[in-house]
């Protein structure tokens, strides 16, 4: 009995080691993702190329670099009062799943996402060299101009250096506030902007 | 830390499940889902806790099926053969026989799973559409075995008995289960007893080694791998099936079947969410919500049920002396009667009310095969029956 114990528990723990080892994700980056992968769980790391954040709470990430993303869906159930913005680093454990035709990475519980804040760069930082580029910018409100109903311009300065944001989409900023913007950096009449798409990338 | 934490859970868990008549794995494991899905815990430490407490509590199961005569699924038919080893005094071989059955046939079962889990699927759905034949079959084996026309016709009459009362009972829902299978094997060999004993004789706390002959584990392995694959077979039929095979009448064997079947039974429902994509258990149904079963992830759960098997081998006989030096100090007459009283207190905890006639038709039709001479194991018609009508397609659920 003793040895057939023995033999139990020892072959029992080589399994668990085994199988812990087994079922570890995958770490991939979001261009080996394929649809082969359905259904497994993988480690996804990449930066937030672009956010929207639902009514109901619920935020939807798009997840890897300039030319290749993944959707990584954080339910409001999972959110947990999580804060992700533009262009932060983050790691996620999930299982690859289809929707709509497109693949996305939904982890099962908070600690499944790791987030690791991205800082936003100064006015003076942004220059010609990053136009068609995302960028996240952080500086005082110097100016809003109201551009129709459903846009604003704003006017960041830093010293000497200025930077527009271009908002397009309605929103409630007056001269002063110290805003953080993530956007794609444009000329526009020979003017430096950052074209802001979503409230969801302007942080207040 | 939370892997070991919550397999030690899982432990303390089973023992209680085990050793509490009427509280089930089943009762407890959307407790253990809500625990870790409150605290954010791994699914992986979930599954520990799930399957170290379905594994304890097989085997901590056959102290309270041996010495109260209180029964669950998978223990029902040890009732017998444990309370006669008990009234003489070898109540404590009963259940170290028990624990050598549960843990050889675990590792036996452990070792088997991984090739039979990569090619079950397709004998499986080959099976499936000939699943109502296939139950039909064990039916006419079982009553066939019992020999003579007469004991045949009472073994019918036994079975179709007791499959009426599960069809008319089974469909309502609640825990029916409970006073049915306690009816059919607890009470009445109780009521046996009571009729006959005054005291319980002295039980041996230590004694004969016992020896494990290879067939009825085998055989019990072996119909523990079909019914933990196949729905609606339980323990029972398993280890009816594995007696027809060993042809073997004798105690040792038949309780080295039983908890063969009834081990493995419970091992292959997880091997079953990786080989068939189906749970075939409650705690197969929780593990299933928690994980999607790789290769990986069935390593891991056989790997947690070989070490509670192991943890379970060294506390169940524990447990089962310490029931050896208490029982006999206490009178038999009120031990049973102290039992009939958990029985019906249980009925009417679980069902209400409604349960007490359930609870005494089951034990008036248990108490028929002892007096016609035929196994008690045809009782189990009550789950049978409904189910082999189902799988004929002469019944919906």
């Amino acid at each position: 009995m003793r040895e057939l114990v023995l033999l139990s528990a020892v072959l029992g723990l080589v399994m668990i080691y085994a199988g812990v080892r087994l079922s570890e994700p995958e770490r991939v980056e979001t261009q080996n993702l394929t649809s082969g992968m359905v259904g497994s769980q993988v480690l996804l790391s990449g930066r937030v190329m672009d956010l929207y954040e639902h009514p109901d709470g619920h935020l939807f990430l798009q997840v890897g670099e300039e030319n290749r993303t993944v959707s990584v869906p954080l339910f409001s159930s999972l959110r947990r009062g999580m804060r992700v913005e533009m262009l932060d680093w983050v790691e996620v454990r999930g299982r690859v799943k289809e929707w709509k035709g497109e693949l996305e990475v939904v982890p099962g519980r908070p600690e499944d996402v790791r987030v690791r804040r991205e800082p936003p760069r100064r006015v003076g930082e942004i220059g010609e060299g990053e136009v068609g580029r995302l960028v996240k910018v952080e500086g005082e409100v110097r100016r809003v101009t109201r551009m129709g109903e459903n846009c604003t311009l704003l006017t960041l300065a830093e010293g000497e250096n200025v930077l527009k944001l271009f908002l397009a989409f309605p929103a409630r900023v007056e001269a002063g506030a110290r805003v953080t913007a993530a956007g794609r950096v444009q000329l526009y009449r020979g003017e430096l902007e950052v074209v802001v798409k979503r409230s969801s990338h302007l942080y207040l | 830390m939370e892997l070991p934490l919550c397999f030690l859970l899982g432990v303390l868990l089973g023992v209680l499940a085990g050793l509490l008549p009427g509280v089930h794995v089943n009762n407890l494991t959307p407790w253990v889902l809500l625990l870790v899905t409150s605290l954010g815990l791994s699914p992986l430490s979930g599954a520990a806790a799930l399957v170290s407490m379905a594994v304890v509590q097989t085997f901590t199961s056959y102290i309270p099926s041996t010495f109260l005569g209180v029964p669950d699924e998978g223990t029902a038919l040890s009732i017998l053969p444990t309370h006669r080893m008990v009234l003489e005094g070898r109540g404590y071989l009963a259940v170290r026989l028990t624990t050598w059955g549960c843990l050889s046939s675990l590792l036996l079962g452990s070792l088997l799973a991984l090739p039979l889990a990569l090619t079950f699927g397709r004998v499986y759905s080959l099976l499936r559409p000939a699943m109502g034949w296939i139950l039909l079959s064990v039916v006419i084996l079982m009553v066939v075995s019992e020999g003579s026309p007469r004991r045949m016709a009472w073994a019918l009459l036994v079975f179709l008995l007791s499959g009426l009362l599960g069809l008319l009972t089974l469909d309502g829902g609640g825990e029916v289960l409970m006073p049915l299978l306690s009816g059919l094997f607890g009470m009445s060999v109780l009521l046996e007893s009571l009729a006959t004993r005054g005291r319980l004789p002295e039980q041996r706390g230590e004694g004969e080694d016992p020896s494990l002959p290879l067939s009825p584990l085998l055989s019990g392995v072996g119909a523990g791998i079909f019914t933990g694959f196949l729905p609606g077979i339980g323990p029972a039929e398993g280890t009816v099936l594995s007696q027809l095979a060993t042809r073997s009448r004798d105690t040792k064997d038949f309780l080295l079947s039983v908890s063969a079947v009834n081990m493995v039974k419970v091992l292959f429902s997880f091997v079953a969410l990786y080989a068939i994509g189906r749970p075939r258990s409650g705690a197969a149904v929780a593990v299933g919500e928690l994980l999607e079963v790789g290769r990986g992830e069935l390593l891991f759960l056989l790997g947690m049920a070989l070490l509670a098997g192991a943890l379970s081998s060294l506390l169940t006989p524990a447990l089962g002396r310490l029931f050896c030096s208490v029982l006999p100090r206490i009178p038999y007459r009120a031990l049973g009667a102290f039992t009939l009283l958990l029985i019906l207190s249980l009925t009417i905890l679980l069902c209400g009310p409604s349960g007490l006639p359930l609870l005494l038709t089951a034990t008036a039709i248990g108490l028929i095969p002892a007096r016609v001479g035929v196994r008690r194991s045809h009782a189990m018609g009550v789950i049978l029956l409904p189910c082999t009508l189902y799988f004929l397609g002469l019944r919906s659920l």
